[in-house]
């Protein structure tokens, strides 16, 4: 999900300019997450802001054990990374139609909502662009594949995301950040 | 030229719904919907390397005012591709051009077996659409360093270049736009994961492929194709 963020129009607009990195890696779970964060991708910089998105793929894990994978996650961040707010998106639902992975995902952010606020300098943003209609479905105009977002899926989630890093940078107290590129 | 029972890459198989939301099967139910509500005069058909060829502003640009529709499905082998052709994926339809990219995800099988798989889905769209001129096009290497499964695709492309021409309809476009450099890497302003193309990879090959495409169009007898939406 962070992967493709960067091959549509949108990273370049709303991100780049704030001097993004992106390093998601399609496929990865929670563990995948970890390793990558405790061998290096966290070595020689110093990000203002981390947002983390991972959870979905974590098929041999019950929405308990993802959750607390997370939360491990966002531990590991605020020990190399003090100075980080942290942004943890919310799963979204996936499959055409209502599927126990839709009941999964939502568990997982139930459980970030409660668990995450006794964490440090992290926040939960549920960016659930209201894929799924009334029917219960979800459209491939959305997600192309029922998981992956399109590029009109990627602007609907980017909009809150992108206010909330902005307000996140204006609060950091070194120099301003300049934003527009 | 193995196919039928003696080649695995040659049996038609749908895929399993092992991660429980059956993805699969709702992308293939849109595809068959799609036959029924649409006439394309372009189709593509294959793995996640058509399927994502949509997502960037190119299809836009060169293929959907041609009437193209993707039936690409991110993760199926030749095996998928011949499951979802023969279970309704080319009914009501009667394009004049069929693109099939698939092959890169055959992990499973042999390259004369993946080249075999191929053939048999140019077969089937003999039987099926007669009048399609098909555009083959051929694997792409993959992985930032020389690594096996360069060589296998490499080979399957080879062996097709030799098997095709004594097919009906069809015809082999090698796209590779250079994307292996002089040192041997690929870059990932081309392949963003060293596999899946970016918006600069798929202009590169996506060039000649149009211009394939609009050749095999204007050859068609009937009504001249309008190209411009």
């Amino acid at each position: 999900m962070v992967q493709l963020m960067q091959q549509y129009e949108i990273w370049r607009e709303l991100f780049s300019p704030l001097h993004a990195l992106n390093f998601g890696i399609g496929g990865d779970t929670t563990r995948h997450v970890l390793w990558r964060l405790k061998n290096g991708e966290l070595e020689n910089i110093k990000p203002k802001v981390i947002v983390v998105w991972v959870g979905t793929n974590n098929h041999e894990n019950t929405a308990e054990e993802v959750a607390g994978g997370i939360e491990a996650i966002v531990q590991l961040i605020n020990t190399r990374q003090p100075q980080a707010k942290i942004i943890v998106l919310g799963l979204l639902p996936r499959g055409e139609k209502p599927n126990p992975l839709r009941q999964k995902n939502a568990k997982v952010n139930q459980l970030l909502k409660v668990s995450l606020p006794k964490l440090t300098n992290v926040q939960l943003l549920d960016i659930d662009g209201g894929f799924v209609h009334s029917d219960g479905a979800i459209s491939c105009h959305d997600m192309f594949d029922f998981l992956h977002l399109t590029g009109g899926g990627y602007a609907k989630i980017c909009k809150p995301l992108h206010e909330l890093i902005m307000q996140l940078l204006e609060e950091t107290p070194e120099e301003k950040q300049t934003t527009i590129a | 030229m193995s196919q039928g029972d003696s080649n695995p890459a040659a049996i038609p198989h749908a895929a399993e719904d092992i991660q429980g939301d059956d993805r699969w099967m709702s992308q293939h139910n849109r595809f068959v919907l799609d036959c029924k509500d649409k006439e394309p005069d372009v189709l593509f058909v294959g793995d996640s390397m058509v399927q994502l060829m949509q997502q960037y502003e190119i299809w836009r640009e060169l293929f959907s005012p041609l009437h193209a529709l993707n039936f690409g499905i991110g993760g199926d082998t030749t095996r998928h591709v011949l499951w979802r052709l023969k279970n309704g994926e080319l009914e009501n339809i009667k394009p004049k051009v069929i693109v099939v990219w698939v092959g890169t995800n055959n992990h499973e099988n042999t390259a004369e077996e993946v080249a075999g798989g191929i053939e048999a889905i140019v077969q089937l769209i003999n039987t099926r659409q007669p009048q399609a001129k098909i555009i083959v096009l051929g694997l792409l290497p993959r992985g930032e360093k020389p690594n096996p499964l360069r060589q296998k695709n490499a080979k399957v492309n080879q062996l097709l270049k030799v098997s095709l021409p004594k097919l009906t309809n069809v015809q082999l476009l090698d796209i590779d736009g250079g994307f292996v450099h002089s040192d041997g890497a690929i870059s990932c302003h081309d392949m963003f994961d060293f596999l899946h193309l970016t918006g600069g990879g798929y202009a590169k090959i996506c060039k000649p492929l149009h211009e394939l495409i609009m050749q095999l169009l204007e050859e068609t007898p009937e009504e001249k194709q309008t190209t411009i939406a």
